[in-house]
């Protein structure tokens, strides 16, 4: 049953929603980017019309790494995000819903040291495990994620839990 | 409806998003309903476009009670609700605040007064926390989520009504 994307225009602005996952391995998660695109982003994608966030996010998997997880055990949502910014000269309302998920311990996607080409077609997505030295020197979308994201790694994320807002020009 | 707000045909759903405002005082919370309406529910509404949550609030709280002296707290609960009212399915996210009232704001001292926003017919009143069990509030969820209110972790609750 394929639904619709929640995107819509309002006014000139694109409201989107999208859930995304923090996988995290070996002191370091994984990020997804387009390969036209300079930026790294978490893994995830746009949440359909009357779909859980969290069953997005493993649509999404699905479609770009092959992966298979349980719709049926829920995950997490460890955070909110409210993104305003443009892109392509576009202006974006975007809130982005972060749950936390896990690979089967046997998942190929755990075991790739260099970057990697997604599996869905036409997506262009490449994909690579980034850790603390690297989110901190890379380019990450949205950029104020990237405290959060340290923290994370630091294993002290779970004392500050909610939703951080930012105005992005 | 305001063409500004979150609030969009998709298909045959409705997409909607709402923040809402958890003002507790004294083990009482507030709750709203327009005058015709059975079921309370906590005070809030449509976010715009452009607008954060907590600005959302920041305006209704203004509009409908006309207070300016609170501050509004960063996110304690997110819930995706799915629906259905009338002829339509909803799809809903809810954002609610905590919100606390500062100095001696008249609603603080009324147990039920009426919104001063003419056209909306809104009437408000605090219940107690340790009422909510059995009090007239939608949706049901929120009790759950009420009673961990004061935890520090993020309240999540995914619902999906079946009819």
């Amino acid at each position: 049953m394929e639904k619709t994307d929640i995107q819509f225009e309002i006014e000139g602005i694109t409201v989107n929603c999208r859930a995304v996952g923090i996988l995290f391995n070996n002191n370091k998660i994984l990020f997804q980017k387009r390969q036209k695109d300079n930026f790294w982003a978490l893994p995830g994608g746009k949440i359909s019309i009357m779909e859980k966030g969290y069953h997005a996010v493993k649509r999404e998997l699905n479609e770009e790494l092959g992966i298979n997880l349980d719709p049926q055990i829920p995950n997490d949502l460890l955070d909110v995000k409210e993104n305003f910014f443009e892109y392509e000269g576009k202006k974006f309302h975007e809130f982005i819903f972060i749950y936390s998920m896990e690979l089967p311990k046997n998942s190929d996607i755990l075991f790739h040291d260099e970057s990697f080409v997604g599996a869905e077609k036409g997506k262009d997505l490449v994909f690579k495990w980034l850790d603390k030295e690297q989110i901190l020197s890379e380019n990450i979308a949205p950029n104020f994620m990237v405290n959060d994201l340290i923290d994370y790694i630091d294993g002290c994320h779970k004392n500050k839990k909610y939703m951080r807002t930012m105005r992005r020009k | 409806m305001k063409n500004r707000d979150i609030n969009i045909r998709i298909e045959d759903y409705i997409l909607n998003c709402r923040a809402v405002a958890i003002i507790i005082n004294n083990d009482n919370i507030l709750f709203q309903k327009r005058k015709q309406d059975e079921f309370w529910a906590l005070p809030g509404g449509k976010i715009r476009v452009g607008e954060t949550t907590k600005e959302t609030i920041i305006r209704e709280l203004e509009e409908e009670l006309g207070l300016n002296k609170f501050n509004v707290s960063d996110v304690s609960t997110v819930s995706e609700y799915f629906f259905e009212f009338g002829e339509d399915k909803y799809h809903q996210f809810i954002f609610g605040h905590k919100v606390l009232v500062k100095g001696d704001e008249w609603i603080l001292k009324n147990n039920e007064f009426d919104g001063i926003e003419e056209q909306e017919n809104l009437v408000f009143k605090w219940f107690k926390l340790e009422e909510l069990g059995t009090a007239p509030i939608k949706p049901d969820f929120l009790k759950e989520q009420l009673e961990n209110i004061n935890k520090k972790e993020l309240q999540f609750i995914t619902y999906k009504e079946e009819k």
